[in-house]
């Protein structure tokens, strides 16, 4: 091979084994999932019948399935605002200057660097109703686990906790990157803070803001671990999100066919939603 | 192009060690032979396992150069959920030698390739099944087959706070679901503001209650045909035909119009052992954990789970785990035997039934003195075993597909029936259609 047939080569070469592990553990799944959406699987995982949409048909005459659709959207429409309002909030708090804003800063970042698992079993602990600290300093006794409403608060609260850290990380340093000049000339021109946050800190930031509610939307959407671990999706199916029914139905029963509808579902639904924001990107954000 | 045959080189190292990490580790010690049990103790359940693991590697497993390594695998779903991820894998040198699973796994394990019968076992070791508890021995029953061999076996009972019963005036724990609603409602108390601070009873029925629930309606009855399951996979599910979801039902509106039931779903032993609960039903296993619990707040007594009507007479049905035996490549089944045998042998179930609570599969336990000892000091664990001796051995354990769904289907259907007011008959037909779809789905794909 001459010289100029390898660079011509290299690149592909280079990109290879990133491609081959997209296929193999990303494209090839997938497709495998939506095929099977479309057929009888059975419990051996084998494909018996291509049936169509039938599946679809099924899935959404199902009460379990309404559930899930509802709980998930519930909670995405709770989670993004309040997760956003708090990690904003905390970000523009600590922007300043002096030792115990560094402080306050590392606290902010601190949750990042507990695992998911560990941190949702705490918070189990934490909430539990008899014997948990957190009833005992409401000198409450809510019922967590066992009354929707609170069951679904708490895990809003647990999502917004275990995304802190990292959210808070991007727009603490976005809010960083605002130069100190505009800055300087708005307090001269006697802007008081909330006008110079509407007018000068949002624009500045948004491209950050914008990652951050695709990010946020996603996760909502797919939210599941904490469901796994914290509520099990209880009570009554209260806090049973479409990405844990898919748990449910593909490796708890078996339901492979089924699971696999759910999953394109899911996913059919999150790019829907993702192309609406990124098309907001067109109109709404500016990149400096 | 130096650099990219360097990174080439670099990769081909650091690549080819890890195809030495794959054979490693199967070179062991070869007269000692190792089984695996995967098992779902924890708390006190997990040191009585512990205990008796220890016991075996140290006295009878040591002769014959056995020795047990049990894994805590969670809860008895994750036992099942991974043992299943290897079926799926079809790696099967990956499985356990024992596994210990509850009912709500048989489905999924009893026709596998992989997995050892525990008659064959003990038949060609000659040992006499007799000797296990014919309702325990039928709980994992299929084909006419023991396939698992009993081993935490339990039964469903009622709790209550003692000393809230006396001071209401009640002499005798309620026998009915009738008697349960008027002792629920004398039970229950609120503080001047009208907030409840005690309620009566704390319950929503699952398919764990209402086996027995529905089950023990009119002599034996069955949730599905295949008798639950045994016999074959269900199909369709009886308890509307034969009217016993709408008698049940009925009852359970009745309790709920008191006020004096709380749709508790979690964390029912914590509210009944700080007393803001004073009745629930639970498992026999749960005796020792709650009573440990409770400590010296109140005296806690238990009875015969309540019946539906007076015609209920079936009494309750065998539930718990039991031990299974995989075949995973190596050849050990007879020496898991040997530990399946230790830990069912008349001494190790009495260990285990005074550290947990769980009845004693043998029956020779129940003619040993230390058993009759134990049960003369603690008259609590009596009520459990009469109430299994009384009970129709035909009442059988749910298998069936979907149990999750199941489950939750039930959860919630009741739920809905208290909280929006649908009748009893309403809830029974939403119930019977969104249970039959699921075994329909599990049938079209299966077929």
């Amino acid at each position: 091979m001459n010289k100029q047939g390898l660079i011509k080569i290299k690149p592909y070469l280079l990109v290879l084994p990133a491609l081959a592990l997209a296929f193999l553990f990303c494209y090839r799944p997938f497709f495998l999932t939506v095929i099977n959406s479309l057929s009888n699987v059975s419990l051996g995982g084998k494909r018996t019948a291509f049936v169509g949409f039938d599946n679809y048909g099924r899935l959404f005459s199902n009460a379990s399935f309404q559930d899930s659709l509802s709980n998930t959207l519930r909670f995405t429409l709770f989670f993004v605002p309040t997760n956003i309002a708090v990690c904003l909030g905390a970000a523009l708090l600590c922007n300043r200057k002096g030792k115990l804003a560094s402080l306050n800063q590392v606290f902010m970042f601190l949750p990042m660097a507990v695992a998911m698992s560990s941190s949702m079993m705490m918070f189990k602990m934490m909430f539990n109703p008899s014997i948990g600290i957190m009833n005992h300093l409401l000198n409450s006794d809510i019922q967590w686990f066992s009354d929707p409403k609170a069951a679904m608060f708490l895990l809003v609260m647990a999502g917004v906790w275990l995304d802190i850290g990292f959210d808070f990380l991007l727009l603490s340093s976005a809010l960083r990157n605002v130069p100190k000049e505009l800055l300087e000339v708005s307090n001269l021109e006697g802007a008081n803070p909330w006008q110079t946050f509407t007018a000068l800190q949002l624009p500045l930031i948004g491209p950050t803001l914008l990652f951050i509610l695709v990010n946020n939307v996603k996760d909502a959407m797919l939210i599941s671990a904490p469901v796994l671990i914290l509520t099990e999706g209880g009570p009554f199916r209260s806090t049973q999100t479409l990405v844990y029914q898919m748990y449910l139905e593909g490796f708890k029963s078996g339901n492979y066919a089924l699971g696999s509808t759910i999953a394109t579902v899911v996913f059919a639904l999150t790019f829907i939603i993702m192309l609406l924001l990124l098309s907001l990107e067109r109109k709404r954000v500016y990149y400096q | 192009m130096k650099k990219l045959s360097i990174v080439l080189c670099l990769i081909a190292l650091l690549a080819v060690p890890s195809l030495f990490a794959q054979a490693k580790g199967e070179v062991q010690d070869q007269k000692i032979t190792t089984i695996t049990w995967w098992h779902s103790n924890s708390g006190l359940l997990g040191k009585a396992a512990d205990a008796m693991v220890s016991e075996f590697n140290t006295g009878i497993g040591k002769e014959l150069n056995i020795q047990v390594e049990s894994v805590y695998q969670g809860k008895s779903s994750d036992v099942l959920t991974k043992t299943k991820a290897i079926f799926q894998s079809g790696s099967n040198s990956e499985l356990p030698d024992l596994v210990q699973l509850d009912a709500s796994g048989v489905l999924d394990i009893r026709d596998n390739q992989y997995l050892i019968s525990m008659e064959d076992l003990a038949k060609k070791d000659a040992y006499d099944l007799n000797q296990i508890l014919e309702a325990a021995k039928l709980s994992v029953t299929y084909k006419d087959s023991m396939i698992a061999m009993p081993f935490n076996s339990s039964t469903i009972l009622l709790y209550y706070n003692k000393t809230a019963l006396e001071e209401a005036g009640i002499s005798t724990p309620p026998r009915t679901l009738d008697e349960l609603a008027e002792t629920a409602l004398k039970l229950k108390k609120t503080d001047e503001k009208g907030k409840t601070i005690r309620y009566g009873f704390a319950n929503v029925p699952t398919t764990y209650e209402l086996i027995v629930w529905l089950g023990h309606q009119n002599g034996v009855t069955y949730i599905t045909d295949q008798e639950n399951g045994h016999t074959g996979i269900p199909t369709k599910v009886l308890f509307a035909e034969n009217g016993t979801m709408e008698t049940f039902l009925t009852k359970w509106k009745k309790l709920y119009a008191t006020g004096s039931l709380e749709n508790l779903t979690s964390d029912v032993n914590g509210a009944f052992a700080s007393g803001r609960v004073a009745m629930m039903v639970g498992s026999t296993s749960n005796l020792t954990t709650v009573h440990q619990m409770i400590g010296d707040r109140f005296e806690m007594g238990v009875a015969a789970f309540p019946m539906v009507d007076e015609q209920a007479n079936g009494g309750v049905n065998v539930g718990g785990g039991a031990l299974y035996a995989l075949d995973n490549g190596s050849n050990n089944s007879d020496k898991a035997w040997e530990f399946v045998k230790f830990a069912t042998s008349k001494e190790q179930q009495l260990a285990w039934h005074i550290a947990t609570g769980y009845f004693p599969v043998n029956r020779d336990t129940y003619t040993m003195d230390e058993f009759n000892t134990h049960l003369e000091a603690n008259p609590l664990y009596g009520v459990a075993i009469r109430q299994l001796q009384a009970s129709n051995p035909k009442l059988q354990g749910l298998w069936i597909p979907s149990a999750y769904q199941v489950y939750y289907a039930f959860q919630t259907g009741i739920l809905k029936m208290l909280v929006e007011d649908k009748t009893p008959k309403e809830t029974t037909v939403s119930l019977e259609k969104e249970i039959n779809g699921y075994l329909e789905d599990f049938l079209r794909m299966n077929q």
